[in-house]
């Protein structure tokens, strides 16, 4: 890929390659780049000197990272179409509909659990493909079309089970182990498989995003559709793609929070909705300013989670946790805002003075 | 350039700085604004000192018990309420029939709740208008006001014979039901707060009948606990008014059974309950001596078995009241302790026999107290993991009798 777009990220990380590695490494401690770690450090700091008996234990990591791994598992599954400008509202509906179905396969239809996780994947690819039918061909603004599609997915979802949880004792075997299993040194110091699983699926996405032309073309067609179509990026083919990619993610996402509930819930990924885009949002002013990045989200889940953690071990109301919550995303956003809005008048100031030192006239128009 | 950059970052730095400072500020009132128990320091488990806190409410803390030594006598009551409600009822003392005949081919509406339990209940109302001859329909809602509104003008422009609900306030289709009355539409609820009038002629699981609850719960959590004082945490939702009868039930009990023990309740609002097990998590670690989890309602707190066991809390015994399926499983592989029984076949086959008896123009009987019953693993029906049951084994028949079918 030869484009000199300045919005893609080729020409966007040109200077990082040309910079110093000592350049290179303060810029990637700098608080702007990773804010969210010295901010989950104060916290840290802070919790523990106000509840000493019980946050620094390793019980409190494994408190953050298992109970908010699927929450991170629902971001992460948001990252690629938002990365590529779309936004996918039907992500918890496909993740209660996958797990119904995977669930529904197993006690109703007998299907060993192979089969059933591969049922529960198709549908959701299915949704992923009729989602990037309605945003891709039907030209539908992605917040309304799969916001349309998410409805849709409820719909078969209450027909399918008629609002009642798929339970059963065969659920109880293999299935459950999905989620529940652990893994580590001993019993008190082991995570739960969703963990794991996170960090898999973040590896994949920051591989995929950051190391090959396909994730960069991704970036450059969110950032700037139509520049990048110019620059013959197929825009239109990766919003598509990003569309099933979501929904097949989601699809494991569900069938993972279907393991750890030990049924099919029919509202079960419904309430993941904020919290994952919440996730997203504030990891996007993580390590990758401005952009979705999947260990910024990882550092967003854990970062939010420690919060409510800690202030649920200072036994503090939930109120005091949601406005924790809110105030986090609110002042990482205007942060990533006010970086945002320095590096375009920046951008326009070394444009000019590079007109002027050309003895070009009319830098006005850059 | 060096100093103008940190100028730059100046802001930055204030502002995560002040978010900061603005969490732990807003923490800090929350601290001091909370409920009184904040300050309650109660002596749990011979030596172990426990600040009751948070969202958490210490009954105990906030009665002003004194540490009276472990109760062998609270232990004593709470044994003789469990042994009393183990046994399965078998009758629910229903004697009068109707007397008069029944007319067939009536219409009777179900206005489901949009949860499980309601979805469920739709099949026990049929197969009692089955044996009536009338024909059942579901009126599918969400549980939202709106579509609840919805389900009610249907139900005015239908003019079926008989309604039956479960849940709704009132208030909120207070029009509806007037107008329905005047159609001639009987109408029959259940976990209700609103009392019995000419519109709603019947109510069963009042507040009262669920207050009942509270007191068994309570014992059962005295009772298996070896410990001499154990603490236990009250799950509750406000959201649902018929609840809260429950909940002073059986904070008093238990402090009357356990005086001085760890007493403390969780007020849980429906957008919350997905954060529930993160919640209740952070709670017992930071009360390590509360081992029993109570809930207000089962169904309301699906996942908080793997919260506890994903944090390694597999020490904890859940108890809870109106267990679905999904809880009956649990019971049944050993992750719940137990449950009292949500007696549906019994409230249900009552609310129809209600409106029965006044389409066929006798006298609707008072509502009789639910039957409660101990739910653990070892005297689950097998078939609760799928369904719901009758508490009393032959309650269809007892019915059939009253009914003349």
């Amino acid at each position: 890929m030869t484009t000199t777009d300045p919005t893609t990220p080729e020409a966007a990380a040109s200077p990082d390659a040309a910079a110093p590695w000592a350049a290179r490494l303060r810029r990637g401690l700098s608080f702007s780049s990773i804010g969210g770690i010295y901010v989950l450090l104060l916290a840290i700091v802070v919790f523990s000197i106000w509840v000493p008996e019980t946050f620094p234990h390793f019980a409190t990591v494994r408190q953050i990272l298992n109970n908010n791994s699927i929450s991170a598992m629902a971001g992460l599954t948001l990252i690629v179409p938002l990365a590529a400008g779309v936004f996918d509202i039907s992500v918890p509906y496909t993740m209660t509909l996958s797990g119904v179905l995977c669930t529904y396969a197993i006690v109703h239809n007998n299907a060993p659990l192979p089969v059933a996780i591969v049922i529960a994947l198709a549908a959701s690819v299915v949704v992923g493909v009729v989602n990037a039918v309605v945003v891709v061909s039907f030209k539908i603004d992605s917040l309304i079309g799969t916001l349309a599609t998410g409805f849709l997915v409820q719909a078969v979802v209450k027909w399918r089970t008629g609002s009642r949880n798929v339970t059963d004792q065969k659920l109880s075997g293999s299935f459950t182990k999905i989620a529940r299993n652990q893994i580590g040194i001993g019993k008190n110091y082991s995570l739960t498989l969703p963990v794991f699983y996170v960090v898999a699926v973040a590896f994949v996405l920051w591989y995929m995003l950051e190391h090959t032309a396909t994730g960069r073309r991704i970036y450059a067609t969110g950032f700037n559709r139509d520049a990048s179509r110019l620059a013959t990026v197929r825009t239109e083919r990766l919003r598509f793609g990003c569309l099933v990619a979501s929904s097949f993610l989601a699809g494991i996402t569900g069938i993972v929070l279907a393991s750890s509930l030990g049924s099919g819930s029919p509202t079960g990924g419904n309430s993941y909705l904020l919290p994952a885009f919440a996730a997203v949002f504030l990891g996007a002013t993580q390590l990758k300013n401005g952009r979705f990045n999947a260990w910024g989200t990882v550092i967003a889940v854990i970062l939010l989670g420690t919060g409510t953690t800690g202030l649920g071990l200072a036994k503090q109301q939930q109120w005091v946790q949601d406005t924790f919550t809110g105030v986090v995303l609110i002042a990482a956003l205007a942060v990533t805002g006010l970086q945002v809005r320095r590096a375009g008048s920046e951008t326009k100031r070394l444009a000019r003075s590079r007109q002027r030192s050309s003895g070009q006239p009319g830098g006005g128009e850059a | 350039m060096a100093k103008q950059s940190r100028a730059r970052r100046g802001p930055r730095r204030a502002l995560a700085v002040m978010a900061t400072i603005g969490v732990l500020v807003v923490a800090a009132c929350g601290s001091s604004t909370k409920t009184n128990s904040s300050t309650a320091t109660t002596k749990a488990a011979g030596t172990a000192t426990t600040k009751a806190g948070g969202t958490a409410t210490s009954a105990a803390a906030t009665a002003g018990a004194t540490t009276v030594a472990a109760g062998g006598d609270g232990k004593a009551k709470a044994k003789a309420l469990v042994d009393q409600y183990s046994k399965r009822p078998t009758s629910i003392g229903l004697k009068t029939p109707v007397g008069k005949a029944i007319p067939a081919g009536k219409k009777l509406y179900f206005v489901s709740c949009g949860v499980e339990i309601c979805e469920l209940e739709f099949d026990v109302v049929k197969q009692a208008t089955d044996i009536l001859g009338w024909t059942a329909t579901k009126l599918s809602t969400d549980g939202s006001p709106q579509q609840i509104q919805n389900a009610w003008d249907q139900i005015v422009r239908e003019k079926p014979d008989a309604v039956l609900y479960t849940g709704t306030p009132r208030s909120q289709v207070e029009k509806q039901m007037v107008a329905a009355t005047a159609n001639g539409t009987a109408i029959a609820g259940c976990c209700v707060t609103d009392p019995v009038s000419k519109e709603l002629i019947y109510t069963i699981s009042t507040p009262k009948q669920t207050g009942n609850l509270g007191p068994v719960m309570a014992a059962w959590v005295v009772n298996d606990s070896k410990d001499a004082k154990p603490g236990s945490i009250y799950l509750n939702l406000p959201d649902f008014p018929i609840l809260s009868s429950l909940e002073t039930e059986y904070m008093k009990t238990y402090a009357e059974l356990c005086p001085g023990c760890i007493n403390d309740k969780i007020d849980f609002g429906l957008a919350d309950l997905g954060k529930a097990g993160d919640q209740v998590v952070s709670y017992l670690r930071a009360h390590p001596t509360v081992k029993y989890v109570v809930e207000s309602t089962d169904g309301g707190f699906t996942g908080l078995n793997g919260a506890l066991k994903a944090a390694g809390l597999n020490d904890i015994r859940i108890f809870g009241e109106g267990p679905a399926p999904v809880n009956i499983k649990e019971m049944q592989t050993g992750d719940r302790a137990g449950s009292m029984v949500f007696a549906a076949y019994e409230l249900l086959f009552s609310m129809v026999d209600a409106t029965a008896r006044k389409i066929a123009g006798a006298d609707v009987l008072a509502a009789f107290d639910p039957p409660n019953w101990i739910l653990t693993k070892d005297n689950v029906p097998a078939e609760g993991a799928s369904k719901l049951f009758p508490v009393v084994p032959d309650i269809v028949d007892q019915f059939k009798k009253l009914w003349g079918k």
